[in-house]
């Protein structure tokens, strides 16, 4: 079907609930429909066509058009285009009508409306907090454009989260808030039978920083690349690409081409080692440390290469809008690919082990079961759908930078289990090494320098994009309403986790205690390292920052101190 | 001059001193080992080459504050890791290191202390259920209840394991059966499969890799043990290392022939096979992952105790034709 197609089916099967579409960004179609038609629309798209759900998106429009904005939005992978419903809800009492029980994957998102909004959703089946902390005031929505971003409500410890109760003759073991396999604060309260999992419940988001309402609110268009990067530890240049490319669309600036490749290079150096990393914590969770210790050890050397590259090993305050900051000289391209190429090589030898590992296999196989139609309810993303044979890759399907120039496979397996999301992470490695090859080889053409596109004039208000990104986890989407102060009026982010994490609860039912972890690991959930040294000197107040040698060199004058004693 | 030599029996070799010097040596070897085969350097500071890190760990771990839970069944719960340990240092005396001739029957050395012997070594099995069972805790409950199912899984194999080099040597006393195999070294390959069953319901009796299933940690934090701290899980984790030593000689006595030729002789060949044995655990647990306890029991049901069968089955019938 066509974009066409879509506005006309819309157009006949709504009737009177549909007002009207527009095109503001090729590719980006939006339907303005009434509230009441919304679960029918919503059904039509989910059953009638290839659509797949991304997410539902609120914004206290009550300045601009007198109302609260509801947007669902929908992508075309095959076709290669968004189609985004609008919805209006009144302004002094929102309500519409809810989604979730025709796709289950918008749970979240329409809790998250009704906790930052205050928009009542009828007819959600678990209308529970969900980002909100339990001592957050009733009634008091952060994200409504009344509320100032540094406000700081009275405590009320009496919303306590309710817990579903105990399934009879079952017991509470508790995974979390803090567990030793989970990097970071979250909570899933398995009822266990035995040794099997009867039900799941969950309970997260114990760290929401508010990183949206200071872009609404508080940080300028230049500054928020800086602190999308820092959304996520592992996949921070994911984000900042993701809204680096809203603003783009935004003012229709066009990106150098030797900006998009250095890009793509930092983009496919992060799903390296993000993978690498991911095969570590993996082979760790089922108790096989020497996984981990190789991985971390092959991780290593491209660490050290986007430390050389950007400044950081993670972190790389590389990208801006318009461009990047660093240039990739040409005189360094033979030593990154030196680099790719030891790791490449290392890596087939990695995919030999581990597919013929008769312990792996054992844990990891037919394990954590989503088939293609739970990932098509619950709008999976990423290695999990894709090991699910839904060949889904933002880098395909919407391609962004120079994924349209570069030549690579989109891996899928069809296995629907733990085994298949491990082989596609590895294989898909294997492509991001070609990916890097022949980025490189595109450097060594363009010309050096040219690496920005500077914005000349401001951007207007009341403007809409949307951006997809394909990160290690899966497709990461960003949404932005232009605001007029030089920041945006929404700025929406979607992490691959968010949509992912929901489907751990449906994986794990009927699963035995012990699978637990590795199928919350095979979502690939994000945590965050730390590297180098800074030492203070409280008396002078001087700080020394130790280099890599002096800390090479600390070390083993250490271990030969021990050795001579 | 009996009494000193019983006093050096119990106190030096093979008793106390020697099984706490010796079982930290093997846990040094069993650590450094595992981080070479992951590309790590191991323990590196504390005396030469982290020789004395073992031994640093437990004074350390002496020393950290000891915390018994509110709920805990407390007698049940102190007393489990001392009388652990005690069957665990008992068992160590019955190894058959200062018995050359088999003439002279001894406390240590009798016929039938091979029973006794996998007896004792069973015992801590049965502490660290009862150590999770009186601790309170859901992961610590979880973690005795997969103890157990483990411990069913595996001793049906290790016990027809053992009985195949006995029931060869025509002797229910180690003494005798490790001279049996000294005088007739060329029926050792005889026993292959059954020191191959062995050494696996070993790994398992040690809980771990890739049989650790009662305390994995990225499961049920640290299963039996999640409770414990302080000087309680330091005797526990003496405890393992101990065990390890006599379990490895315990299989060196039936599998490798034992430990001939004298007291130097005799404590290099001890070194020696309990070593070999020590590696090949440490090369199981660095190439494998953590199985689940149904993958357990059905791994040991369908293959270990078959095997163990069929090893008995070859060792009745080769009787037969043997002198």
């Amino acid at each position: 079907m066509t974009k066409q197609d879509i506005v006309q089916f819309l157009k006949a099967q709504l009737g009177k609930g549909y007002l009207r579409h527009s095109e503001p960004i090729p590719g980006q179609v939006w339907v303005e429909i009434r509230p009441e038609a919304t679960v029918q629309a919503v059904e039509l798209l989910h059953r009638q066509t290839d659509a797949r759900y991304l997410m539902s998106v609120g914004s206290d429009e009550r300045e601009l058009k007198d109302r609260f904005g509801v947007y669902h939005l929908f992508t075309f992978d095959q076709q290669h285009f968004f189609v985004t419903l609008d919805v209006s809800a009144d302004p002094k009492k929102p309500r519409l009508p809810s989604i979730t029980p025709v796709i289950a994957g918008a749970n979240w998102s329409e809790r998250e409306i009704r906790d930052l909004l205050g928009v009542e959703f009828d007819g959600h089946p678990d209308p529970r907090r969900l980002v909100l902390s339990d001592d957050w005031p009733q009634g008091v929505h952060p994200l409504r454009r009344d509320f100032d971003y540094s406000a700081k409500p009275p405590s009320k410890p009496e919303n306590a989260y309710p817990f579903k109760d105990n399934p009879p003759g079952t017991t509470v073991v508790a995974m979390g808030p803090y567990f030793p396999v989970f990097e970071e604060a979250t909570y899933f309260r398995l009822y266990v039978e035995g040794e099997q999992v009867v039900d799941v419940d969950y309970r997260g988001f114990y760290a929401h920083r508010g990183i949206e309402k200071l872009g609404d609110a508080s940080l300028t268009y230049n500054q928020i690349p800086f602190i999308a990067e820092r959304i996520c530890g592992i996949c921070g240049f994911v984000h900042n690409v993701s809204f680096c490319k809203l603003v783009e669309h935004a003012s229709g600036i066009t990106v150098p081409r030797r900006a998009d490749y250095i890009r793509v290079i930092m983009l496919e150096l992060e799903r390296i080692h993000s993978h690498a990393l991911w095969l570590g914590v993996a082979g760790h969770i089922i108790g096989f440390d020497t996984v981990l210790m190789q991985t971390w050890r092959m991780r290593e050397p491209i660490m050290w290469l986007c430390e050389k590259l950007t400044g950081n090993r993670k972190t790389y305050g590389m990208n801006l809008i318009g461009g990047v900051r660093r240039d990739i000289p040409k005189a360094l391209v033979p030593e990154i690919r030196k680099k790719i190429q030891a790791m490449d090589k290392e890596w087939r030898a990695v995919l030999d082990a581990v597919k013929d590992d008769t312990t792996l296999r054992m844990r990891l196989e037919k394990v954590g079961i989503l088939t293609k139609d739970q990932c098509h309810e619950w709008a999976a993303v990423g290695p999990v759908a894709r090991a699910a044979d839904l060949p889904m890759d933002a880098r395909k399907d919407h391609p962004y930078c120079a994924y349209d120039a570069v030549d690579f496979k989109v891996i899928t397996a069809d296995s629907n289990d733990v085994w298949g999301r491990t082989i596609v992470r590895i294989l898909e490695t294997i492509e991001s090494f070609k990916i890097v090859y022949q980025s490189l080889d595109a450097l060594m053409e363009l010309p050096e320098g040219d690496i920005i596109t500077e914005i000349r004039e401001d951007i207007p208000a009341g403007r809409i994009a949307i951006s997809a990104v394909e990160a290690p986890r899966g497709e990461d989407v960003h949404f932005l309403l232009t605001g007029g102060d030089n920041r945006p009026y929404r700025w929406r982010v979607r992490c691959p986790t968010y949509p992912n994490l929901p489907t751990v609860q449906v994986m794990v039912k009927g699963e035995q205690v012990a699978d637990v972890p590795i199928i919350l690991g095979s979502i690939d959930p994000c945590f965050s390292c730390t590297e180098r040294m800074e030492v203070c000197d409280v008396s002078t107040g001087s700080i020394k920052v130790y280099s890599q040698e002096e800390l090479f060199n600390w070390t083993k004058n250490r271990r030969e101190r021990f050795e001579t004693v | 001059m009996d009494l000193l030599k019983v006093a050096l029996y119990f106190l030096v070799y093979p008793g106390l001193l020697f099984l706490f010097v010796y079982s930290t040596f093997v846990e040094w070897v069993d650590r450094k080992l595992y981080a070479r085969f992951q590309n790590r350097r191991g323990p590196l500071y504390t005396g030469r080459a982290g020789l004395l890190q073992p031994i640093a760990d437990f004074i350390k771990l002496m020393a950290k504050e000891d915390i018994v839970p509110e709920a805990a069944d407390k007698p049940l719960f102190n007393a489990v890791p001392v009388l652990a340990l005690a069957a665990v240092l008992t068992s160590g005396l019955l190894l058959p290191v200062w018995h050359f001739t088999t003439g002279i029957v001894s406390a240590t050395s009798f016929p039938g202390d091979i029973i006794v012997m996998a007896y004792l070594l069973s015992l801590p099995t049965f502490a660290y259920f009862l150590a999770g069972w009186s601790s309170a805790s859901m992961y610590a409950s979880i973690g005795a209840v997969r103890v157990l199912t483990l411990l069913f899984s595996y001793e049906v194999p290790m016990f027809l394991a053992i009985l195949s080099p006995a029931v060869l040597a025509g002797s229910w006393r180690m003494a005798e059966i490790a001279q049996f195999y000294q005088l007739h070294p060329e029926y050792l390959p005889l026993n292959i499969i059954a020191f191959a069953v062995a050494v696996l319901a070993l790994q398992a009796k040690l809980e771990r890799l890739p049989f650790d299933i009662p305390e994995a940690e990225t499961e049920l934090v640290g299963g039996t043990f999640t409770e414990y701290s302080g000087r309680k899980l330091a005797l526990f984790r003496l405890l393992t290392d101990v065990q390890m030593v006599v379990g490895a000689g315990f299989l060196a006595t039936l599998f490798l022939a034992g430990f001939p030729g004298g007291l130097i002789p005799g404590f290099l060949w001890l070194i020696l096979k309990t070593m070999a044995i020590v590696v090949i655990l440490a090369a199981i647990r660095s190439v494998t992952a953590r199985i689940r306890i149904d993958q357990m029991v059905s791994f040991s049901w369908g293959y270990l105790a078959p095997a163990a069968l069929l090893q008995l089955v070859i060792v009745i019938i080769m009787k037969g034709f043997l002198p």
